[in-house]
C-alpha cells in the first residue's frame, strides 16, 4: 500500500512548536521564567516565519487531513500574533498575578499548537484533536492562579467545556454516520449523493456541531461561561483566551460549515436565530456592566455575533471579511486586555469608575485605550469600522438583510458602552486617587502600542490586508 | 513646492505630542511648540502659495475604501490646493500662529496649559483638512472635526456648568446644520456620481430643481456652521470659552467655513439662482440682526460675537449675489480685524483679571495705550473707514449687492451705519472716559503685544490686496481662474456714489455714538435697548417654541414607557433594562449554564424534528 | 445482525442519561462522570457507524476519542483536586461567586 503523501513543509510549523515546547520545558528547570518566555516568543516567531513560504502553495498532507491553504495560514498567523502579544504582556504583568512560572508559558504554547492544528485541519478528527488540545490547555490556564475566582472560572470552563466537547463529538459521529467521511472535502462530495434516509442523521449531527462550536465561540445560548470565565481568570489568561481561542474556534467553525456542510440547508435558519440572539444579548448585557473586564467579556460575545455573520454569508465574501475582522479583533482585544493588566490592582480587573480621569494620570495609556475602544465600537478610521463594514456587506450581499440590520442596530447601541469609559477617562476627575501600580511596564506598553498602531494601520490602509485575501482561500 | 499634506500634518503632530506627553513640557514650552508648528505650517503655506499661481495641485494620498463610490470609484483621500484654498490656508495658519503666540501669555496661569494648546493644534489641523479637502466627504470630516475642537475648547473650563451648556448648545445647533450638509452630499452623489471637487467643477451643470435643492442643503450646513439666521444663538454663548478660542474659532476661521463652502461650491451656486438668492438674503438679514443685537450688549465679548454674526452675514451676501471673490476678500480682512478685536478684548480681560462687563471698564486707553490704539484701528477697519482694510472689502460687497438688488444694498448699508455705531460704542465704553472698575489694569506683556501689533498692521494695510478705487483689482484677478467673474458690475459713477454714501453713514454712526457718549447715555439705550440686549429675543423664542415642546413630548414618551423621572438617566434605564435581564440570567451557577446550553440544544433538535414531521426537509 | 438503528437508540439513550446526569448531579466528580457517559455514547455511535459503512477509519477515530477522553479526565481531576483541596465538599453550586 502506498504511503500517504506527507508534506514535510506543512509539518514544519508544528514541529517547530513542539521543539519550542520541549526547549521551554527543559529550560524551565534551569533558568528564570523570563528566559523561558523569550524562548517561547522566539519559537512563535520562527513558526510564523515557517508558515509564510507556504502561502500560495495550497499544500495538503496526510490525504487532506492537514490543509495548508491561505485560509488556514492566515488564521494561524493571526493566532501566533495573538499569542505573541499575550506573552509580551505577561513578561512584566505575570508577576503581579502570581503567574510567573514556566508552566504558564508551556500551557500557552501547547494551546497555540492545538489552535494552529485546528486552523489547518482538513478532517473532523484532526479538528477535534486540535480543539481538545487547545481547550484542555485553556482549562489549565484558567485555573492556574491560586485564587477563588480563578478556581471558579476554571471549574466552570472545564465542566461546561467538557459538555460542549461531548456534544461536538456526538455531532462528528453523526455526520460521519450520514456521509461515511471524516475529511471535510469528502463530506462535501458525499452530500451530493447522500441517501435521503441519512438526512435526518446528518442534520442532527450538523446541529450538534453547531452547538459544540457555538460553545467554544460563545454564541447564545451557549455563551454563559464567557462572562464568568473571562472575568475570573487572570487577566493575562483572558487576553490569550479571547484572541487565540476565538480565532481558532472560528477557523474550525467556518471550515466545517462552509467547506463541508454548505450543501446542507437545514442549519441556516437556526444559525440565523442564534446569531441574532447573540448580537442582541451580547450588546445589551454589556450596557449595564460596571466592571470593565466583565464588560469586555460581554463585548466578546457581541463580537462573536458579528463574526458569526461569516458563517451564513457566501463563502467567497465571508472568508476574507472573517480573516480581516479576526486580525483586527486580535489586535483590539489584546490591546484592551493588556491595558487592563497594567491598570489593575488584582485580577478582578478595573471598574469603569476606576477609569475616571485616567488621562490626567496616565495620558498615553488613556489615549491608547480610547483608540482601542473606538475601534471596538466600529468608528472610522480604526480597523474595527472597516471590519464591520466588510462583514456586514458580505452578509447583506448574501441576502441576509434582517440579520445585517440587527447587527447594525446593536452595533450602534454598543457605541454607548464603548465610548462611555472613553469619555470618562478624559472628561472626569478621579473621585479618589486609586493606587496605580508604580512600576513601569515597558513590555506591556509595547504590546499595547503595537495593538493600537496595528489597528490604525490596517484601518486606514485596509488594502494592505485585503489585497492578500483576494484569492481562492480554501 | 512642498507637499500639501504637510499643512495639516504639522499641527496634528503637535496635537499628538501635547496630548500624550503634555506633562513633560513645563512652563510655556508647550505653547512655544504648538506655535512653532503652526508657524512652520504657515511657512509651508506661503511657499505653496507662490508655487500654485499657475496650476492647482491635486494630491491623492490613498484610497480608503476600494470599490465604494460607485462605478469602480474608490473613496479616496486627497488634498486640493488651488488659489482659493491656498488663500484660506494662509489665513488659517497665519492668524492661527498669531493667536497661538498670544495664548502663551493669556493662558499662562492655567493648570491645563498643554492640553489647551493640544486642542488648538487639533483645531488648526482639522480646519486645514476642511480647507484642503478635494471631496465633500473629506471636507465633512474636517467640518465635524472643527466642531469637535470647538466643543472641547468652549467647554475648556468645564467646572462651570454654564460653560458646559454653552458647548453643548453649540454642538447641537451645528448638528442641525451638519444634517443639511450631509443631505447635500448625498444628493450631489446621486445627481453627479462623484463628490470630488475638481471633477465636479469640470462637469456641465444645468440649472434644475435638483441643483437648487443641493444648494439649499449646502446652505443649511453653512448656516449652522457660520451662525446665520436662524441658527445664530450658539455663537453668543460660545463666548464662554477662553478669549483666544473666540478669536481663532469664532471669528477668524471656523465660522467662516460656511462662506468657504459656498465659495468652493461656486460651480453649483452660480447655476442655482434661487438658492443663491436665499444665500444673499439670509446674509443680509443676518447682518442686520447681528448689528441690532450688538447695539446694547454689555459684555465686551458678546458685542464682538454679534458683530461677527453680522459680518458673516455680509460675506454670505457677497457669495449669494455671485461676487465670490468679494466674500473671500471680506473673509480675509474680517479675520484680521475681528481677531484683533478679540485679542484686544482678551488683553483687557486679562489685565482686569477676568472682568468682562463693559460697564465696569472705561478709561483704559490711559493705562493700556497699545491695546487702546490697536482697538481703535480695528474699530476703524470694521466700520469701513478708508484707507483701512475693512473699507475696501465692504465696498466690494455693497457694490455687488447694489447691482443685484437695491433693497439688499439698503439693508447692507443701514447695517453699516449700525456697525459704526456699536463699534465706536464698544471702543468708548472700554477705553474712553474714566475707569469704573476695581482692578488695577496694566498693559500686556510682549508675548501678547506682538500679535496685537501684527494684526493691527494687517487690519490697517490689508486693503492693498483688494481693489484700488478705480483700475485693476489684484484679488479679483487672482481668484478669477478659480471663481470666475461676477456677472454684475456697476458703472463707475454709481460706484463712487455708493462709496460716498457708505462712508458718510459710517461717520454718521460714529457721530451718533459719540453724541450719546457725551451725554452719558451710551451704556443703556432706552426703548430699543432691552430688545437688543436680548438679541431680539431670538434665543427666548427658541427656548419657548422649540426646546419646551420637545421637552414636553419626550416627557410624555417617557411616561408612556413607564419610567419615572426625567432626563438622560431615565432613558438610559429604559434602554439598558434588557441588559439587566441577562445579568439575572447569569446566576453564577454552573448547572444553570449547562441547562441553558442543553435547552438550546434541545430546541435545535425540536426544530429539526418539526421540520422532519412537516416533511419539508 | 443487529441493525444500526438499535445501536443508535442505545447511544442516544446513554447520551440523554449523561445530559440528565450533568444537570442533576451536584458533586463535581459525578458531573464529570456524566460527561464521560456522553462521550462514550458518542463512541458507541461511531463504532456502530463504522460497522455500517464497513470502514476501519472510524474505529481508529474511536481510539482517538478515547484518548482525548482520558486526557480530559486527567486534566479534569487535576483541576478538581486543585480546587477542592481547600474546600470541604465537592459540590459545584457553591462555586457561584461570579454572577450577573
Amino acid at each position: 500500500m502506498p504511503l500517504p503523501h506527507i508534506s514535510v513543509m506543512l509539518l514544519l510549523p508544528f514541529i517547530i512548536l513542539l521543539l519550542t515546547t520541549a526547549a521551554c520545558t527543559a529550560l524551565g528547570f534551569l533558568v528564570h521564567r523570563q528566559a523561558v518566555t523569550w524562548t517561547a516568543m522566539a519559537g512563535l516567531i520562527i513558526t510564523a516565519a515557517s508558515l509564510i513560504p507556504l502561502w500560495d502553495r495550497h499544500l495538503s498532507s496526510f490525504g487532506g487531513a492537514l490543509l495548508g491553504d491561505p485560509f488556514g495560514i492566515a488564521l494561524s498567523l493571526v493566532i501566533l500574533l495573538g499569542a505573541l502579544l499575550a506573552l509580551l504582556s505577561s513578561l512584566d504583568s505575570a508577576k503581579r498575578s502570581s503567574l510567573s512560572f514556566p508552566e504558564y508559558d508551556l500551557m500557552l504554547l501547547l494551546g497555540v499548537l492545538g489552535s494552529v492544528l485546528l486552523a489547518m485541519a482538513g478532517n473532523l478528527i484532526v479538528l477535534l484533536i486540535g480543539l481538545e488540545i487547545m481547550s484542555l490547555s485553556a482549562y489549565v490556564l484558567a485555573t492556574l492562579q491560586a485564587s477563588r475566582s480563578s478556581e471558579e472560572a476554571g471549574m466552570k470552563y472545564f465542566l461546561l467545556g467538557a459538555v460542549g466537547s461531548a456534544v461536538l463529538i456526538y455531532g462528528i459521529a453523526l455526520v460521519y454516520g450520514a456521509t461515511g467521511h471524516f475529511g471535510l472535502s469528502g463530506i462535501a462530495a458525499a452530500l451530493g449523493h447522500a441517501a435521503a434516509s441519512n438526512l435526518p442523521v446528518l442534520l442532527l449531527g450538523t446541529l450538534m456541531l453547531l452547538v459544540g462550536f457555538g460553545f467554544k465561540v460563545a454564541l447564545v445560548p451557549f455563551h454563559q461561561w464567557t462572562p464568568d470565565v473571562y472575568s475570573g481568570s487572570p487577566t493575562l489568561v483572558t487576553l490569550y483566551m479571547s484572541v487565540v481561542i476565538k480565532t481558532a474556534a472560528f477557523a474550525g467553525l467556518i471550515r466545517v460549515f462552509q467547506m463541508a456542510l454548505s450543501g446542507v440547508h437545514g442549519w441556516v435558519i437556526p444559525a440565523e436565530v442564534i446569531i441574532a440572539l447573540t448580537l442582541i444579548l451580547g450588546n445589551f448585557a454589556a450596557l449595564r456592566e460596571e466592571n470593565f473586564k466583565r464588560m469586555l467579556a460581554y463585548s466578546a460575545v457581541a463580537h462573536s455575533g458579528y463574526l458569526a455573520l461569516a458563517l451564513v454569508a457566501k463563502s467567497s465574501l465571508a472568508e476574507p471579511a472573517l480573516i480581516y475582522y479576526l486580525l483586527t479583533y486580535t489586535l483590539m482585544n489584546a490591546g484592551a486586555f493588556a491595558v487592563v493588566a497594567v491598570l489593575q490592582r488584582d485580577d478582578s480587573g478595573v471598574t469603569i469608575s476606576d477609569l475616571r480621569g485616567l488621562y490626567s494620570r496616565r495620558p498615553g495609556l488613556a489615549v491608547a485605550l480610547a483608540a482601542l475602544l473606538a475601534s471596538l465600537s466600529g468608528l472610522p478610521p480604526f480597523a474595527g469600522f472597516f471590519g464591520k463594514f466588510v462583514l456586514f456587506s458580505a452578509a447583506l450581499q448574501s441576502g441576509f438583510v434582517g440579520l445585517t440590520v440587527i447587527a447594525a442596530v446593536t452595533s450602534m447601541a454598543a457605541l454607548f458602552y464603548y465610548l462611555r469609559p472613553a469619555a470618562l477617562m478624559f472628561f472626569s476627575e478621579p473621585a479618589q486617587t486609586p493606587q496605580l501600580p508604580a512600576a513601569p511596564r515597558q513590555y506591556s506598553a509595547v504590546a499595547v502600542w503595537v495593538a493600537v498602531g496595528g489597528t490604525l494601520l490596517i484601518g486606514v490602509l485596509p488594502n494592505l490586508v485585503m489585497q492578500l485575501l483576494q484569492r481562492p482561500l480554501t | 513646492m512642498l507637499p500639501v499634506y504637510l499643512l495639516p500634518l504639522l499641527p496634528f503632530l503637535g496635537f499628538l505630542v501635547l496630548i500624550l506627553f503634555g506633562r513633560r513640557f513645563p512652563g510655556p514650552l508647550a505653547g512655544a511648540l504648538a506655535s512653532a508648528l503652526v508657524g512652520l505650517a504657515f511657512v509651508v503655506a506661503l511657499i505653496d502659495f507662490f508655487s500654485v499661481r499657475s496650476v492647482p495641485m491635486h494630491e491623492l494620498l490613498w484610497s480608503w475604501l476600494p470599490g465604494i463610490g460607485g462605478k469602480g470609484h474608490n473613496l479616496e483621500i486627497g488634498f486640493y490646493l488651488d488659489r482659493l484654498s491656498s488663500l484660506m490656508t494662509l489665513v488659517v495658519t497665519g492668524v492661527g500662529f498669531l493667536i497661538h503666540v498670544f495664548s502663551i501669555g493669556y493662558m499662562e496661569h492655567d493648570p491645563r496649559f498643554p492640553r489647551f494648546f493640544a486642542f488648538l493644534n487639533f483645531f488648526v489641523a482639522l480646519m486645514l483638512i476642511l480647507v484642503l479637502a478635494d471631496s465633500y466627504p473629506l471636507m465633512f470630516v474636517g467640518w465635524e472635526g472643527v466642531g469637535v475642537a470647538s466643543y472641547l475648547l468652549i467647554g475648556f473650563w468645564f467646572e462651570g456648568k454654564i460653560n458646559a451648556n454653552a458647548a453643548r448648545k453649540a454642538f447641537v445647533m451645528n448638528r442641525i446644520g451638519d444634517l443639511g450638509f450631509l443631505l447635500g452630499i448625498f444628493l450631489i452623489f446621486r445627481q453627479y456620481g462623484t463628490t470630488v471637487l475638481p471633477s465636479l467643477a469640470k462637469m456641465p451643470i444645468k440649472t434644475d430643481s435638483a441643483l437648487e435643492l443641493i444648494c439649499l442643503f449646502l446652505l443649511v450646513g453653512a448656516i449652522g456652521k457660520s451662525a446665520q439666521l436662524p441658527l445664530t444663538t450658539w455663537l453668543a454663548d460660545a463666548m464662554a470659552g477662553p478669549t483666544p478660542v473666540s478669536a481663532l474659532i469664532h471669528a477668524a476661521t471656523m465660522v467662516t467655513a460656511g462662506v468657504y463652502l459656498v465659495a468652493r461650491s461656486h460651480f453649483f451656486f452660480s447655476q442655482a439662482p434661487v438658492a443663491s438668492s436665499w444665500v444673499a438674503w439670509v446674509g443680509g438679514l443676518t447682518a442686520l440682526y447681528g448689528a441690532l443685537s450688538a447695539m446694547n450688549q454689555y459684555d465686551i465679548k458678546k458685542i464682538l460675537a454679534y458683530s461677527t454674526i453680522s459680518q458673516l452675514g455680509y460675506m454670505f451676501m457677497a457669495v449669494g449675489v455671485g461676487a465670490y471673490w468679494a466674500g473671500m476678500y471680506h473673509l480675509v480682512t474680517h479675520a484680521f480685524f475681528k481677531a484683533l478685536l478679540f485679542l484686544a478684548a482678551g488683553s483687557v480681560i486679562h489685565a482686569l483679571q477676568g472682568e468682562q462687563d463693559t460697564r465696569k471698564m472705561g478709561g483704559l486707553a490711559k493705562t493700556m495705550p497699545l491695546t487702546g490704539a490697536v482697538g481703535l484701528i480695528a474699530v476703524l477697519a470694521i466700520s469701513g473707514i478708508p484707507p483701512f482694510s475693512g473699507f475696501f472689502s465692504k465696498e466690494a460687497i455693497l457694490g455687488a449687492s447694489f447691482a443685484y438688488s437695491p433693497w439688499l444694498w439698503a439693508v447692507g448699508t443701514f447695517t453699516a451705519l449700525l456697525t459704526a455705531f456699536y463699534m465706536l460704542r464698544w471702543y468708548l465704553l472700554v477705553f474712553s472716559g474714566t475707569y469704573r472698575g476695581q482692578a488695577h489694569p496694566h498693559e500686556s506683556g510682549p508675548v501678547m503685544a506682538v500679535p496685537l501689533v501684527a494684526l493691527a498692521i494687517l487690519a490697517a494695510l490689508g486693503g492693498v490686496i483688494g481693489p484700488q478705487l478705480l483700475g485693476s483689482n489684484w484679488l479679483e484677478n487672482y481668484l478669477k481662474p478659480v471663481l470666475g467673474l461676477p456677472s454684475l458690475h456697476n458703472p463707475a459713477t454709481t460706484e463712487l456714489s455708493l462709496i460716498a454714501i457708505a462712508v458718510l453713514l459710517a461717520l454718521l454712526g460714529f457721530l451718533w455714538a459719540y453724541l450719546r457718549y457725551r451725554s452719558g447715555r451710551l451704556t443703556d439705550l432706552r426703548g430699543f435697548g432691552p430688545i437688543s440686549a436680548k438679541a431680539l429675543y431670538l434665543d427666548d423664542l427658541y427656548a419657548g417654541s422649540v426646546a419646551s415642546p420637545s421637552k414636553a413630548i419626550s416627557g410624555a414618551l417617557e411616561r408612556t414607557d413607564r419610567v419615572f423621572g426625567g432626563g438622560m438617566s431615565a432613558t438610559g434605564e429604559v434602554l439598558t433594562e434588557p441588559g439587566r435581564w441577562t445579568n439575572l440570567w447569569q446566576s453564577g451557577f454552573v448547572r444553570v449554564y449547562a441547562l441553558s446550553m442543553l435547552l438550546g440544544t434541545l430546541l435545535l433538535v425540536l426544530y429539526l424534528a418539526v421540520r422532519m414531521l412537516g416533511g419539508s426537509l | 445482525m443487529i441493525p444500526t438503528s438499535d445501536y443508535l437508540l442505545l447511544s442516544g439513550l446513554l447520551f440523554t442519561l449523561g445530559i440528565v446526569g450533568v444537570l442533576i448531579r451536584r458533586t463535581a466528580v459525578l458531573v464529570f462522570l456524566s460527561v464521560e457517559l456522553m462521550l462514550n455514547a458518542a463512541n458507541l455511535a461511531m463504532v456502530a457507524f463504522a460497522r455500517a459503512w464497513g470502514q476501519l477509519q472510524a474505529q481508529s477515530a474511536v481510539f482517538i476519542v478515547m484518548t482525548l477522553a482520558a486526557a480530559e479526565v486527567a486534566i479534569g481531576l487535576a483541576i478538581l483536586i486543585a480546587i477542592f483541596r481547600k474546600r470541604v465538599s465537592t459540590e459545584v453550586d457553591p462555586l457561584s461567586e461570579m454572577k450577573g
